[in-house]
């Protein structure tokens, strides 16, 4: 089922223990759909706080590698669309214009592609500082990015509620316009950022880090940590194929 | 760690989240529990073994709980300082409201 492959993968991008994975799918036949869906957000939840808690450093470090790309590359073209969104103030027969807004699309468009370039650059970047824990800390970087995407969103969320102007097609054009700037910013740029993330070249690295520890030794995340969760934990109980000792 | 003594042998987290499901009313997310059965783990109280590899689990292992000596011990103290603090209340004496 398609359904259980996107669960499986999601679940394993966050590093979802497996035993929790698999508490999950032989409940999925029992349970409802909305259920299984539930649980596992709840799951990814909990698995990315373990995440953070297990190393915050980490974390903190790879967040502001997010935020500083993704500021440095909004900042660049922000300038160029404060200067666009303006046009809105025009007088009303500027806006009719037809070659006007025709001009205005063309010149937005570049700029909407290098707010998801800029994405793309911080989910890269956020991979670089840890290619192990690449969806959480994505996620997590992206959510602290939330203020640069709210202060590059709030030009054109604005513009849409502020038109004055009668409402005709072309300004309608306007409109279609900045709500598909709205959309760039608060889920093209999110989702650059994370899908960078995890399709990287870089993703490519040898497992992923050992979870299992992280209320226990607290120990740093050296190559040598870098196992899979179901091999480490083979290893520290025994034989996965044998019978538990109750 | 008393849903996992409820449960007994095949405490894992299904029938952990099942036993307090059904004590509490309120059903628990399998990831909360299991979170707090690894800190219970950390802290001695508890020890977990893998299971065997299902099928019908997509081929991952049961990971079961058992509550370790330490956990007990643990157990048993609290409950001789909940009856403690039970006992000392006078509002609650006599079963009138």
């Amino acid at each position: 089922m398609i359904s259980d492959r996107i669960a499986t993968r999601v679940l394993a991008e966050f590093d979802v223990p497996d035993p929790i994975v698999g508490d999950l799918f032989e409940q999925r036949a029992k349970r409802s759909r909305l259920w299984f869906w539930a649980q596992s957000l709840a799951a990814i939840g909990v698995a990315i706080r373990r995440a953070i808690v297990c190393d915050a450093r980490l974390a903190a470090r790879v967040t502001l590698v997010g935020i500083v790309t993704l500021a440095a590359g909004v900042w660049l073209s922000w300038q160029m669309y404060w200067w666009a969104t303006f046009a809105i103030s025009f007088p009303h027969r500027v806006i009719v214009n037809p070659y006007f807004v025709l001009a205005w699309h063309a010149y937005c468009l570049p700029l909407n592609l290098l707010w998801c370039a800029s994405g793309m650059l911080a989910g890269r970047s956020m991979m670089r500082a840890d290619p192990r824990r690449r969806a959480t800390l994505a996620v997590v970087g992206v959510v602290a990015a939330t203020p640069i995407l709210v202060w590059c969103g709030w030009g054109p969320v604005a513009a849409l509620l502020r038109t004055t102007h009668p409402a005709t097609p072309r300004l309608l054009r306007f409109q279609i316009g900045f709500a598909f700037d709205v959309l760039v910013v608060f889920l093209g740029m999110p989702a650059c950022a994370i899908s960078a993330a995890l399709n990287s070249r870089l993703s490519t690295v040898d497992g992923r880090p050992s979870t299992e520890d992280c209320y226990g030794a607290r120990r740093p995340l050296t190559t040598a940590s870098m196992k899979s969760p179901i091999t480490d934990a083979t290893r520290s109980d025994g034989s996965m194929n044998s019978t538990p000792d109750r | 760690m008393l849903a996992v003594l409820r449960v007994g042998d095949e405490a894992y987290g299904v029938p952990i989240a099942a036993e307090l499901k059904q004590t509490t009313g309120r059903e628990p997310l399998l990831g909360s529990v299991y979170a707090a059965l690894e800190r219970l783990e950390a802290k001695g109280l508890v020890k977990s073994t893998l299971g065997e590899a299902t099928a019908e689990r997509g081929g991952r292992a049961k990971k079961y709980f058992r509550v370790t000596a330490k956990g007990l011990r643990h157990v048993r103290d609290a409950q001789r300082s909940l009856v403690r603090l039970w006992s000392g209340v006078p509002q609650l004496r006599g079963g009138a409201a």
